[in-house]
């Protein structure tokens, strides 16, 4: 049995995996009451949301709520992309829109209505990472960001209006600051980013990947911000799963970690190696006889240990091998 | 029915999906756009590394579509990019926020790495390839001065094929959310990789055939996570199962040179593919707020590695030496590996002036296959060796990282960060039993003040080795002076710096620094230092809300020391005299610029790009010492090497410039004009049409599989319709 379920492995589970989400849609659908229905179920409900619905609470501090309409009625540009954001779904009890508007973020504004020109809201623009972080984090704190706590760009000060922008975003999705994650991660990035145009490259600038391909930029339990896995080698392979083995002869450097000889932002070697075999492959081997020879430019045209895919030719299993007679990796 | 199971993943998708979008349609705000158009290339030289990962075909094409409706609290999402092409990609997202959440996409990514790969090879079986038997016998019957001619004609006499491969998947994520304190989520995402690749196999020291290996891999990735919030703490809980299958694992090479079996040289060669395998896990997190903005995560994880049924390949292909090689002495692979992690993170931030973070990470990846030992081999499926015993090495290893910071916020512009960490490795069959990495880091950040920011990091590392053992070394009859980089004892020290400074709204002045010495102190062999200097400036401005410009330019420069000892076994490998060292360095040039006008005369769009990257990597060889990076206990003596010739630079030069240009006739209807300009130039030792086509000395018959120049004009017209 337990070797059918085994041979069966991941049709059986995409069959469940459809069949639980076919049962989970069409049970939430029959459920689900409507959003603009009164009757709303308790289950759906937080603490904070109930207490909201039974009467408008006010701030603690003396100044007041003056509505989104008061905020717009001087600051319209404000609602020009922030309309249709996320943010703006009032159908979203969880959103601004659905709680106290603008006021959500920056504050009350009663004092500011008061007096315009001395009193401001809160700036995200000026207010410290930490407060700014604070603020979204009240509701973004879990999944992707579960993890943003002292993380590697949290405990540097990066705020999250560093790289988002809720009311002018540029991006189509993840409400960037500019069009892509490349150019966002390149202002801090730069060295990683520009490596994405050599020959040698993943298909970043093809728009086939992205940063957060590989980085989930909030917060990891791996090394180097890194979404799979719990090393740099788990990670790449999670797509590169032929080179995860088992191997009866194994590379050790390569599963102690791709980047020994791979660059994976790119490289203008073949294959995103940090260097042309041979002389990538003659940093670890200094062996008598050919591994140790010069291959200088009066072998270039005549050995083929140098061109084509040089050391590799011959070493083609070089990430692992199967074969009785594979401990060279030659077959 | 290969494909199964991505259209059941699409289909499970996309039938509510559809159902829901059905009714969102009826009623309600809806909105969208369809960018389509024609477009024509004209191209000289590479069109294949010019595509490499993209479809630009000539001819009529959808560039993007997009739709999004809302009705009643739903929300979906729709859209396609290059709809039709090898470059497909189609998304659809329905949310019922706070609720439910789907998203499906199906994605093509294709690679084309060469239009100009040759073979003799055929293959009508998957794994084998094979060379008409005449052929074979007509070769074998020359002698073997003609060999080399005859070989190349061979190949030259072949057809030109396609040397591509395509990765197309399916994934689907769906997230229920049953209170706003909880969720639930799969996702599921299954890859088909098929196509070819350049492989090697070899039949001695002397003779190489490459082929185009079959690529037919199914990789399908099951996560699945619930999470649940209870005041301050968060629990999350997980599973993760990845099934990759490999539908060919061996790959069978007929000799060109041999028609027949010889104990010595075998007509065929094969050699091993991975097998299948599976990896099972589940993962657990505990994530709680404490007091003075406090917090403590905990995560745990285990999972499990195993092939799938994989057999340890026969002793060898030659028939003739197959009698005596009789079987391996296992059969199955027998592969499993174990992997455990635990990490447990503390940050705090007591008062606006401190806070502190501490990490510890532990990781195991625990090999359990058993050792393969075995006193016969055929080397090169040629002739039965029994002189050694071979034994394989299962490699594992077991870290843990120890990391911790302390950031002090005096009154004032800047935080200091300090920073220290302990990295430690235990590892089997490397010539380091154990590895310790020291870290200490010192960084300054700004704070907010809106003119300028300034981040800089300085870190210092020693890592040293532990338990050396010279045999793994001699056993591989490396110089016993050799240290293998990547557990080396080394010093390393790291610089970056990047600067922002705004003097005014619209314009930012950017520059970055990134400076790094690696020194590989003990090592007198191998890689001896890894240094590298990057830095940056980029200027932009938006001079008004319809302008938009932008200039950077970055200069990287890497460089790398590596010695050895040319000898032949015996008295060679003590004489110094023999040693050398390859003094590599990369140096790119990169230059960015773009200008974006938006609504000139109210009614058109203007946006301008360009891209020049300038590559050049040298490697030179250097016999006798080398005078700054000689350890002092060595003997320094004139060398006895004949002076290397110099091989050329390497140049890999790509410069792209686009232009866009759109006339928004009224708020729904666009047209416009793009031109791409795309050039790029590599002269390259190994691997340029050059190289290649100069090689006729040995019996190699490789693929030509070459890196060559291309220059490319395409022009496409658009129609853009918005709703």
């Amino acid at each position: 049995m337990g070797q059918h379920i085994r041979k069966l492995g991941p049709k059986l589970w995409v069959a469940t995996a459809c069949l639980v989400w076919l049962a989970a849609f069409g049970s939430m659908r029959a459920n689900a009451p409507d959003p603009g229905s009164a009757e709303k179920s308790p289950a759906l409900q937080s603490p904070a949301q109930a207490q909201a619905a039974a009467a408008p609470a006010q701030p603690a501090s003396d100044a007041t709520y003056v509505g989104q309409d008061t905020c717009l009625s001087c600051h319209d540009e404000a609602m020009a992309a922030y309309k249709d954001s996320p943010h703006h779904r009032a159908a979203d009890k969880r959103t601004p829109s659905a709680t106290q508007g603008c006021e959500t973020c920056h504050g009350p504004g009663s004092k500011h209505v008061a007096d315009p020109t001395s009193v401001k809201p809160a700036s995200f623009k000026t207010m410290p990472a930490e407060q700014a972080d604070a603020t979204c984090t009240t509701c973004h704190s879990k999944g992707e960001h579960a993890l943003w706590d002292g993380s590697q760009h949290e405990s540097r000060g990066v705020a999250c209006i560093t790289c988002h922008s809720v009311h002018t975003p540029v991006s189509e999705t993840g409400s960037l600051k500019k069009k892509s994650q490349t150019e966002v991660c390149a202002s801090c990035h730069r060295d990683k980013v520009s490596k994405v145009d050599r020959s040698g490259h993943m298909p970043v600038r093809e728009g086939k990947m992205e940063c957060s391909t590989c980085h989930n930029i909030h917060g990891t339990t791996n090394v180097k911000l890194l979404r799979k896995g719990d090393s740099i080698a788990d990670s790449c392979v999670s797509c590169h799963a032929d080179k995860r083995g088992p191997f009866l002869w194994e590379h050790a450097p390569g599963r102690d970690g791709c980047t020994t000889c791979h660059d994976p932002h790119g490289s203008s070697n073949d294959r995103m190696l940090v260097a042309k075999p041979p002389a990538l492959c003659q940093r670890c081997h200094v062996a008598t006889r050919h591994p140790s020879t010069i291959y200088d430019a009066g072998l270039v045209a005549t050995s083929v240990r140098v061109f084509a895919r040089s050391c590799v030719t011959c070493h083609s299993t070089i990430h692992g091998s199967n074969h009785p007679a594979g401990n060279m990796f030659v077959r | 029915m290969r494909h199964y199971t991505a259209f059941a993943l699409a289909l499970c998708a996309l039938l509510p999906v559809a159902a829901t979008a059905q009714e969102a349609v009826a009623t309600t705000t809806q909105s969208g756009s369809i960018d389509l158009g024609v477009r024509g290339s004209s191209l000289t030289g590479d069109a294949a590394r010019y595509e490499r990962y993209r479809d630009l075909g000539d001819g009529l094409f959808l560039e993007t579509f997009r739709w999004k409706a809302q009705k009643n609290g739903w929300f979906l999402d729709a859209g396609a990019d290059h709809a039709g092409r090898r470059d497909q990609r189609y998304t659809v997202n329905v949310v019922r926020p706070g609720t439910f959440k789907a998203w499906g996409q199906w994605d093509q990514i294709p690679m084309l790495l060469s239009r100009t790969t040759r073979t003799p090879y055929s293959s009508t079986v998957p794994g084998e390839f094979r060379l008409d038997d005449a052929v074979q016998a007509q070769l074998q019957a020359l002698a073997t001065a003609a060999r080399p001619a005859a070989v190349q004609a061979l190949v030259n006499g072949s057809a030109m094929f396609d040397l591509k491969s395509k990765r197309h998947s399916a994934a689907g994520l769906f997230e229920l959310m049953p209170t706003v304190d909880s969720a639930i989520k799969v996702s599921v995402k299954h890859t088909i990789r098929e196509g070819a690749q350049p492989f090697g196999g070899a039949f001695g020291h002397s003779q190489v055939a490459e082929f185009a290996a079959p690529i037919d891999h199914r990789l399908t990735d099951f996560d699945a996570s619930a999470e649940l919030e209870r005041g301050p703490a968060l629990f999350r809980a997980g599973y993760t199962g990845s099934w990759f299958t490999n539908e060919v694992t061996s790959a069978v090479f007929d000799n060109p040179l041999r028609a027949t079996d010889i104990s010595g040289t075998a007509s065929s060669g094969r050699l091993s593919l991975p097998v299948s395998s599976t990896m099972l896990g589940v993962n657990g997190m505990v994530s709680i707020k404490l007091p003075s903005k406090s917090r403590l995560t905990a995560y745990a994880t285990m999972s499990t590695l195993k092939d799938d049924n994989g057999a340890v390949l026969p002793m060898t292909s030659n028939s003739a030496e197959l009698p005596a090689a009789g079987l391996p002495t296992r059969a199955s692979l027998d592969g499993e590996a174990q992997m455990r992690g635990f990490n447990l993170n503390f940050t705090s931030r007591p008062s606006t002036y401190f806070s502190v973070n501490a990490r510890m990470k532990y990781y195991d990846y625990n090999n359990k296959i058993p050792s393969f030992v075995s006193s016969r081999k055929v080397a090169y499926d040629g002739r039965l060796s029994t002189t050694a015993t071979l034994e394989s090495e299962g490699y594992s290893v077991t870290r843990l990282n120890f990391d911790g910071d302390v950031r002090i916020t005096p009154k004032g512009p800047a935080a200091l960060t300090l920073g220290y960490g302990r990295y430690t490795d235990q590892r089997t069959h490397r010539i380091f039993e154990k590895t310790v990495d020291n870290v200490m880091r010192v960084k300054v950040d700004t704070l907010s003040t809106g003119v300028i920011s300034v981040r800089g990091v300085y870190e210092h590392a020693q890592r040293r080795g532990e338990g050396f053992d010279v045999n793994v070394l001699l056993r591989a009859t490396e110089q016993p002076g050799m240290r293998h980089s990547d557990v080396a004892d080394r010093d390393r020290d790291r610089f970056t710096l990047i600067a922002s400074f705004m003097p005014v709204t619209n314009w930012a002045l950017n520059v970055s620094s990134a400076v790094g010495r690696d020194d590989y102190l003990a090592s007198e062999f191998g890689l001896r230092d890894n240094n590298h200097d990057v830095y940056s400036i980029g200027i932009d401005g938006t001079p008004s809300d319809k302008v938009g410009l932008g200039v950077s330019y970055s200069y990287e420069d890497y460089r790398a020391l590596s010695r050895s000892r040319q000898a032949n076994p015996g008295a060679q490998t003590l004489d110094p005299s023999r040693n050398w060292a390859t003094d590599s360095a990369d140096k790119v040039h990169s230059l960015i610029a773009n200008a974006e006008f938006r609504n000139l005369a109210e009614k058109v769009d203007l946006a301008f790009s360009w891209d020049y990257n300038r590559t050049r990597a040298t490697y030179e060889y250097i016999t006798g010492a080398v005078t700054d990076r000689t350890l002092p206990e060595e003997a320094i003596v004139p060398s006895t090497l004949p002076t290397p010739v110099a091989l050329p630079p390497v140049k890999s030069d790509l410069w792209r410039g686009t232009v866009d240009a759109v006339y928004n006739i009224n708020s729904r209807i666009a047209i416009g004009v793009t031109y791409w300009y795309d050039k790029y130039d590599v002269e390259d030792f190994t691997l340029d049409s050059q190289a290649q086509s100069t090689l006729t000395a040995g019996n190699n018959m490789l693929l030509y599989y070459t890196y060559a120049p291309y220059t490319a004009h395409t022009t496409w017209g658009r129609l853009m319709f918005r709703w």
